[in-house]
């Protein structure tokens, strides 16, 4: 079975600015594919690339064996692509622009239309200049979903969605992918894509730096701790294996931690406790502590 | 009449237009008029060149459009052929008002002078609706349009009154609005040649153009 995406040493720069380098990987189909990264690490480039709407300064981009550029009119047949900011012609009607996109795609899609709105809850006879930011943005999923695509490219898919509606979202993807649809979504959420996704690319200042199973990333992923102690500690009496980034300030102290957990709480448990808090590190914490610390430490 | 027409000083006379040998004449005195008509009608045609593909830019569209299983050909041909049709119809219906009221006032010996005068008038927007197609499709973006075709129009308009005072030969290859003068229809009953060519040849490749940028072009995110 070909490759629902594959991409080789796909590289973009604006002039001289770097959009992206040699970004490699292979997307199997029917696979749910995570694409995080924070602003500006080329995950729009990524996605605009494969769409067609740049064209890459070297390297390949293939989508059901067919070049991104030469067959992009054959390939948008089976992509479903919802924008990370969702754009409209002027005057019209919800109804207007979802019959308007239906009309390219050599299908009836009316019935799938109307199904798509009431699970999202859209008012079809509103005009979409006065909808809302997220009501917007249910357009944009209704307009990406309705021709029951093979291959649904999604960019930053749930920013202005409230959480119930990010979780009918969610379950509609969820019900698209059991259909037989292959996801393909960015995001700069790790939470999101870990809920959603199989497997991760993470890319950074244009470069995928990582490429894995979610199941393996939650296993290696880092803690962060914070505690605060009743009484002065040695500054070392944390500086156990897994530990990174260890700062003692009077009583507190901080640091990130990967490993078996159990070493932790025995620490812990040897100590007298003020406070304490141990959360998951946002993704630029991943990014800088996790990624450019094993670079130097490697 | 006829004194006023001696004293007016010549540039004057090339800014409003007043070449014409027979000013008293029905045709004299419309291709004095038609001028006014060419200079809305370029820019409207400009307007229509300069907006239609960089619309969808600044409006944001051009991703959902671009995405959409056709290719970038079919859509500029789509968008062509829709402002084509915007100016056949602006010519229809100035064809259907001012073609009677000349000729009630003109012996029908006039026709060929009108016809070649009116189509001075379609010609001339293809022209100007070229440039801005070939444009818009280059361009990244354009915020408002109506400055590029008002600046475009007046721009050639301004060149031309200059070319006629100056009366260098060379000015006029620079202004559409020379390519069909008026005097040369008044005098001769044809267009100059030299002149029609170029114009067949900036419309061919104004429109070529915009199929090459536009096949070629990078759509980046607002």
């Amino acid at each position: 079975m070909p490759y629902a995406i594959e991409t080789q040493n796909l590289t973009k720069y604006y002039g001289k600015a770097r959009g992206i380098i040699d970004v490699t990987f292979q997307v199997e189909p029917g696979e749910m594919f995570g694409f995080i990264g924070p602003n500006g690490a080329g995950k729009s480039t990524t996605i605009r690339t494969l769409l067609s709407l740049i064209y890459p300064t070297s390297g390949t981009a293939k989508i059901f064996s067919l070049d991104c550029r030469r067959d992009a009119p054959e390939i948008a047949k089976r992509v479903g692509y919802l924008p990370g900011e969702v754009f409209y012609y002027d005057g019209m009607k919800v109804r207007d622009l979802l019959d308007y996109s239906a009309s390219f795609y050599k299908k009836d899609c009316k019935d799938r239309i109307r199904e798509l709105a009431g699970r999202m809850e859209l008012d079809l006879n509103k005009k979409i200049d006065d909808l809302s930011f997220g009501n917007k943005k249910k357009v944009g999923i209704v307009q990406g979903l309705l021709h029951s695509p093979d291959l649904i490219i999604l960019d930053e898919p749930t920013s202005g969605l409230d959480p119930l509606m990010q979780q009918i979202f969610f379950d509609l993807i969820e019900q698209e992918n059991k259909r037989g649809a292959t996801v393909f979504m960015s995001s700069h959420i790790l939470g999101e894509v870990q809920r959603l996704c199989d497997r991760v690319a993470i890319i950074k200042d244009g470069r995928l730096v990582k490429l894995e199973r979610i199941a393996d990333l939650r296993q290696s992923s880092f803690k962060r701790f914070h505690i605060e102690t009743a009484r002065p500690l040695p500054a070392d009496y944390f500086a156990v294996e897994g530990v990174r980034e260890l700062e003692v300030n009077g009583l507190t102290h901080n640091f990130l931690f990967r490993g078996d957990i159990n070493t932790v709480a025995a620490k812990l448990a040897g100590a007298e406790l003020a406070n304490f808090s141990a959360e998951e590190p946002d993704l630029e914490e991943i990014f800088l502590h996790y990624y450019t610390g094993e670079a130097h430490s490697s | 009449m006829s004194n006023c027409w001696t004293i007016s000083p010549p540039a004057m006379k090339a800014i409003l237009g007043m070449q014409a040998e027979n000013f008293a004449s029905a045709t004299g005195f419309y291709s004095f008029c038609v001028l006014y008509a060419l200079l809305l009608g370029s820019i409207q045609a400009a307007n229509l060149g300069f907006a239609c593909v960089s619309k969808e830019m600044t409006l944001g569209t051009a991703d959902f459009l671009l995405t959409k299983p056709v290719s970038r050909a079919r859509i500029l041909t789509a968008k062509l052929l829709a402002c084509l049709c915007i100016i056949a119809a602006t010519n229809v219906v100035y064809n259907l008002v001012t073609v009677p009221l000349v000729l009630s006032f003109a012996d029908s010996g006039a026709l060929k002078t009108l016809a070649l005068l009116n189509a001075s008038l379609l010609f001339l927007q293809l022209i100007f609706f070229a440039a801005g197609f070939a444009v818009s499709a280059a361009a990244k973006k354009i915020k408002s349009v109506l400055p590029y075709s008002l600046g475009l129009v007046f721009m050639s308009f301004a060149l031309s009154a200059f070319a006629v005072t100056s009366k260098e030969d060379k000015l006029r290859y620079l202004t559409p609005f020379q390519y069909f003068s008026a005097e040369h229809i008044m005098a001769n009953g044809s267009y100059e040649t030299r002149f029609a060519v170029l114009a067949a040849v900036l419309v061919c490749l104004g429109i070529a153009a915009a199929y090459l940028f536009f096949i070629k072009k990078q759509i980046r995110s607002r």
